[in-house]
């Protein structure tokens, strides 16, 4: 089965930019559960923010597992933030691993991305 | 910005900055105004970083989309050239940029209901009109209008709009400046963003602008009410406006801390000081305290009356009295002591702190320094401005007065004027069979002397309900920084505290004689050694919870920890202040503040003894074996 997904870069030098992975293209990882896309500075990444300075190397993955998907933190320095519905401007850090909402915009870096799969 | 490239945002932000422009105006209708929207913006993109990743300065992809969008509306309309309103219209169509989504989150969501408005203006309306309307709007009370001079000022200051409105008077000002909501309103009918206006004699109004830049400015928070002009002066009368920018929510008016204290509980006043207020500013005030330590009269001697009112006497007449007390400065507060009421002094050598002609009145001082919160005023009354002229930092040669009161007959008056129901001029006051404290007119003289160990940060200097100011999201932000200044840190919450003792506690009290006030301060005594016996059975005990909560905050920023003597002497000062304020504040709250004086000075005997002047040992202390 493949996996797709787009995801948007929404602020920053790229904004407006809209990307597309998928696993038969031959982006990301397969795992025995799903997939795994990784988010970084270095270009080793799939989705790869080379005009970021505050994203880490190797920053978040996008994980997809049995048909869910979630948002990973690789213990960045400079942190991956949720928007926070009770305070605009005082986003979320997150730690860990962490569900991933269709549409979802979510901080990488100073970089707002958004996430959408496609069926 | 310090960004590499342009984006949505910088465009957009350039929109706002356009002065008089459609972006611009459509915010002011929406109640925000442009700077609030352009801090907003920045506040969520960040400035970028130092280095830059590529070499020209290139538009993004959304930029571009939105510029080619802005292209499109104009060919529609019949124009190979873009103007503003078309890349208006293309940012709000496109809408899922950063400025529309920041826009979203200030509540304007309805990106449609946008661009109808941007659509339906005319571009760079020229409505400047020789004289500007004044209306007044419901909340004005018109039993106490504003002057001609005044009107003329508010004119000057909204010139190139149609007419104004005067909503309402900024109450609360303990000071004598004037304090106004206005809503400017343009030719197109349209209402701009509320702004409050304050307006005094020259030297006040610049005196504030001045403290502002020192002070306030480099340390607010990014998004709060500013003063983003210099002061208008109408020289004829010597009075001039300042404009403070205000940030309303979507309804445009302005609410000030002491219009929601009948509507909100105790706990959500004390958590909204705790949770917005202190942090908002504590980031860039109240928490960067310095250690400092300080004569209590340096800080607060200027909440009280002054040392010495006199009634101003010619040359001539003092000829006539027998005996005249010389008085030179510099002196020492000491000195005053000996004299009385109906004693004719000669003044020489002191400093005018201010001038005050519409009530013929000049104030000299004592103490050396500058500012408002000069200690050791003297007083002198009846002033014939039309024969001489001073000038405020000028040294007068020789003054003759009589004594028309002292500072401690002033206290001692005011107590008076409560009707004590015990002797004022007693040392102590019983409040219960086993409690006895201080009586505040007749203690507070000593304590000015003592030392106290505080801290130092920029202060507000006269933070009360009616300078607070609630924005959207329940934001918190300040107005009024006449007395803003380096000062001691807990002398805000202190005149906080004070202040909602007596604008929201006292008119909860259901008794309020002598006897109802000290069974209530009691119940002040059992918070101030701890605050878990909150009882919320009454209203007025429950309100006390406002005060347990800015302790909290207090607690904060105590120089030691839990040692609160700084504060006690801080509150001790604040409420004497409140005594003769014989006008603006009610008897029971004066009551109720002369026994907190009290309370205050109880704490100091019994819990927290403030310290001695320092002891060094001095050569005569030394023995010589």
């Amino acid at each position: 089965m493949d996996y797709k997904i787009s995801v948007s870069i929404m602020s920053g030098a790229e904004d407006g930019n809209m990307l597309e992975y998928s696993l038969m293209r031959g982006d990301g990882r397969k795992t025995a559960t799903g997939w795994v896309l990784t988010i970084g500075r270095h270009d080793e990444n799939d989705i790869y923010l080379r005009h970021d300075l505050y994203t880490s190397r190797y920053h978040a993955e996008i994980i997809c597992d049995r048909g869910a998907w979630y948002l990973r933190d690789l213990d960045s320095t400079n942190g991956t933030f949720f928007e926070n519905p009770d305070d605009y401007f005082n986003e979320r850090r997150i730690y860990g691993t962490h569900s991933l909402t269709e549409n979802q915009l979510f901080r990488i870096g100073r970089t707002w991305l958004q996430f959408e799969s496609i069926e | 910005m310090r960004h590499f490239f342009i984006g949505v945002e910088h465009i957009f932000v350039t929109l706002l900055q356009i002065h008089g422009s459609i972006a611009a105006s459509v915010m002011q209708e929406c109640g925000l105004t442009p700077e609030y929207v352009v801090n907003a913006v920045r506040r969520k993109i960040s400035k970028g970083g130092k280095e830059r990743t590529f070499v020209d300065l290139r538009r993004t992809i959304r930029a571009e989309t939105i510029l080619d969008i802005a292209q499109e509306i104009a060919l529609e309309a019949g124009r190979r050239e873009v103007n503003e309103r078309d890349v208006l219209l293309a940012i709000l169509e496109e809408g899922q940029s950063v400025p529309v989504r920041v826009l979203a989150a200030l509540g304007l969501n309805d990106t449609q209901k946008l661009i109808d408005m941007a659509r339906s203006y005319t571009m760079n309306v020229d409505s400047q009109q020789p004289y500007i309307r004044v209306i007044y709007g419901a909340e004005f009370d018109v039993d106490e209008p504003l002057d001609r001079h005044q009107l003329l000022l508010l004119r000057r200051m909204f010139y190139g709009y149609d007419r104004i409105r005067i909503e309402r008077r900024l109450t609360g000002g303990y000071s004598d400046a004037t304090l106004v909501v206005v809503t400017p309103i343009d030719g197109d009918n349209r209402q701009h963003a509320a702004i409050a206006v304050k307006i005094n004699r020259v030297d006040r109004i610049y005196d504030e602008a001045k403290r502002y830049e020192q002070h306030v400015k480099n340390k607010l928070p990014s998004m709060t009410a500013r003063i983003e002009e210099k002061p208008y002066v109408l020289e004829a009368s010597g009075i001039a406006g300042l404009k403070y920018t205000l940030v309303t929510g979507s309804d445009r008016v302005p609410r000030d801390l002491r219009m929601v204290l009948a509507k909100w509980s105790a706990y959500d006043i004390g958590d909204w000081l705790q949770k917005q207020l202190f942090p908002t500013f504590g980031h860039t005030w109240w928490r960067q305290n310095r250690p400092y330590r300080f004569q209590a009269w340096q800080e607060y001697d200027w909440l009280l009356p002054p040392v010495l009112t006199l009634e101003y006497m010619t040359e001539e007449r003092s000829e006539k009295v027998a005996e005249v007390t010389q008085l030179k400065a510099p002196i020492k507060r000491t000195h005053l002591r000996h004299i009385a009421c109906d004693d004719v002094v000669a003044l020489s050598k002191f400093e005018v702190h201010r001038v005050l002609p519409e009530s013929n009145t000049i104030q000299l001082a004592i103490s050396q320094g500058d500012g408002a919160t000069r200690a050791y005023q003297i007083e002198v009354r009846g002033v014939d401005f039309e024969g001489v002229t001073y000038y405020r930092r000028e040294k007068i040669e020789l003054i003759y007065g009589r004594v028309l009161q002292t500072r401690n007959e002033e206290l001692l008056n005011a107590l008076y004027a409560l009707q004590p129901d015990f002797q004022a001029e007693f040392r102590t006051i019983r409040i219960a069979p086993d409690l006895e404290i201080p009586n505040p007119v007749i203690a507070y003289e000593k304590l000015l002397d003592d030392y106290v160990n505080g801290s130092l940060c920029t202060v507000h200097g006269d933070l009360h309900p009616g300078n607070i100011m609630i924005g959207p999201n329940r934001s918190a932000f300040l107005i009024d920084f006449a007395h803003s200044r380096e000062g001691h840190t807990i002398g805000d919450w202190a005149m906080l505290e004070i202040s909602l003792m007596s604008d929201y506690i006292a008119p909860l009290l259901p008794d309020s004689s002598w006897d109802g006030l000290r069974e209530f301060v009691q119940r002040l005594i059992d918070l101030n050694g701890d605050d878990s016996l909150l009882d919320d059975s009454q209203p007025s005990l429950s309100a006390l919870g406002v005060v347990a909560q800015i302790r909290q905050i207090v607690a904060q920023c105590l120089v030691v920890p839990d040692v609160w003597s700084e504060y006690y002497v801080a509150l001790t000062f604040c409420s004497l202040r409140a005594l003769s304020w014989q006008k603006t504040v009610s008897v029971t709250a004066r009551r109720l503040l002369f026994l907190v004086a009290g309370v205050a000075l109880h704490e100091l005997n019994t819990r927290f003894k403030p310290l001695p002047p320092p002891k060094t040992p001095s050569p005569d202390d030394t023995e010589i074996p």
